[in-house]
């Protein structure tokens, strides 16, 4: 196995929302704006 | 201790005996042989001890404990956010005009759409009113958003420039974007930086006269012309432009040749994005319009395009999947939208509804009972077995709210498995496995 990326977030309590809220911003309703 | 796939897991094939796996909750991605693809599918459960690569997928969130509910942490993340980011944030989109120089068919606002710009008086409001949100907050965001904004860029400015200063004298950071037709973009360059708008959003129709047909501007000479060369300038001057293209049947070749043309284009950079957005039949059911179902083939089609047309060679992260907290700022009172009264509410869908109103800029927010229920973290049934559910949290909020049972979904609902694709065509050059 080749480990691409490593789990930014996991299903254990401690670390569900840890991270700053991420969410579309308004005029990318719908779709994700990753690239800047 | 026993632990199962999650259900949030996806396989997908790269060349002899390699497989891709990645996790659209835990956001982690691996290859693996034939061998360990037939164990990950095929064992009901696993036992961590059993196999160290057993205990990497758990720790890649490949697996998890058999006894957790994934959609229980998923909403428990929803509620979390949507809250928490109210102490820290504060985000406006703000509509100082709803004119605009263009007249396109398809605008949600078209039966708002009015000569009326924010007085005066509501501008010296609005500035107390984002100087007393920003207070104690760690950061604040603000999209300029219209009609056309840049109708009143002097408003823009004053405001802007008031913000700014009070946020630099509080060590509170500031960001703004703007979204326009891209028209009278021009002469605002250097305005741009200052007044810190790090991203610009523009919407392309189609091809040259098409472009101009369907935007139907007003005393707008040469508006495709002008339009690209913005783009151009403000990218190549540091600028970051998103380009979104709002398709149906009826321009779908005039977008796929505006791509090519951009992206052929000796000024074309990394500073530009491009994004593509069907048409939604608005109050008609027009058949120019394509149907959900007809979504995904289409989506392919233009991503494919973007990545034969050597898109993603300089931005491979644009492949990544990327696990959202929440649907959208519809869902947090963090962020709302204010129109050019003063208005405030849930999302800039809503701007002008005055009857949708949760509140306004000289006494703020009231909070009611039908405010909170707004959002309540809940996926619709429609939702329960989505696989994308961590990369959209639920779609629209707004529609779902306003009882609309139709083209609520993300639009990656409708191309993660053209994006596998072009990752696993990616990944087979990276790793020369063509």
């Amino acid at each position: 196995m080749i480990v691409l990326k490593k789990a930014e977030n996991t299903s254990k309590m401690e670390n569900i929302a840890k991270d700053e809220p991420r969410y579309s911003c308004h005029h990318h309703c719908h779709e994700h704006c990753h690239e800047h | 201790m026993r632990i199962v796939k999650s259900k949030y897991t996806r396989i997908v094939y790269v060349a002899d005996d390699i497989w891709f796996v990645h996790n659209l909750a835990s956001g982690a991605e691996c290859l693996i042989n034939g061998k360990e693809k037939g164990a990950l599918e095929k064992k009901d459960f696993f036992q961590a001890e059993q196999d160290p690569i057993y205990q990497e997928w758990y720790d890649l969130g490949i697996l998890v404990d058999e006894d957790i509910d994934e959609d229980a942490c998923l909403e428990l993340e929803r509620k979390i956010s949507t809250y928490s980011s109210i102490r820290d944030q504060f985000g406006m989109v703000i509509a100082p005009t709803m004119d605009c120089n263009a007249r396109c068919f398809y605008c949600y606002e078209n039966d708002t759409r009015a000569h009326c710009y924010m007085d005066s008086a509501t501008e010296k409001t609005l500035i107390e009113y984002l100087r007393k949100m920003a207070t104690g907050k760690k950061k604040v965001f603000i999209s300029w958003f219209g009609g056309e904004p840049l109708l009143c860029f002097d408003l823009i400015q004053r405001v802007s420039e008031k913000i700014i200063a009070f946020c630099d004298d509080n060590n509170i950071a500031y960001e703004a974007e703007l979204t326009t037709n891209g028209f009278y973009l021009g002469k605002h360059q250097e305005a741009f930086r200052q007044l810190r708008i790090s991203d610009t959003q523009i919407t392309l129709d189609g091809f040259e006269a098409e472009h101009e047909r369907r935007k139907n501007y007003r005393d707008c000479e040469n508006a495709w012309n002008i339009t690209i060369d913005n783009i151009f300038t403000f990218s190549s001057n540091g600028h970051h432009i998103t380009i979104r293209m709002n398709f149906d049947r009826s321009n779908i070749e005039g977008i796929m040749q505006t791509t090519k043309m951009l992206l052929n284009d000796s000024r074309w950079n990394k500073n530009i994005s491009i994004y593509y957005y069907p048409l939604e039949p608005v109050g008609c059911h027009s058949s120019v319009y394509y149907t959900e179902s007809e979504y995904e083939a289409v989506m392919e089609n233009l991503y494919m395009n973007l990545y034969e047309n050597g898109y993603y060679d300089d931005r491979p992260d644009a492949l990544g999947f990327y696990k959202m907290s929440l649907p959208c700022y519809g869902a947090t009172l963090g962020t709302t939208a204010v129109d050019y009264k003063g208005n405030i509410y849930h999302c800039q869908h809503l701007l002008c509804h005055e009857e949708m109103a949760i509140g306004n800029i000289q006494s703020g927010i009231k909070v009611t009972s039908d405010v909170l229920k707004w959002y309540d973290g809940k996926l619709s049934d429609t939702c329960k077995d989505c696989q994308i559910v961590p990369l959209c949290q639920g779609g629209c909020v707004t529609k779902r709210n306003l009882g609309q049972e139709c083209y609520l979904c993300h639009m990656l609902k409708y191309r993660i498995d053209s994006q596998e694709k072009m990752k696993v065509m990616l990944l087979k050059r990276q790793y020369n496995l063509i």
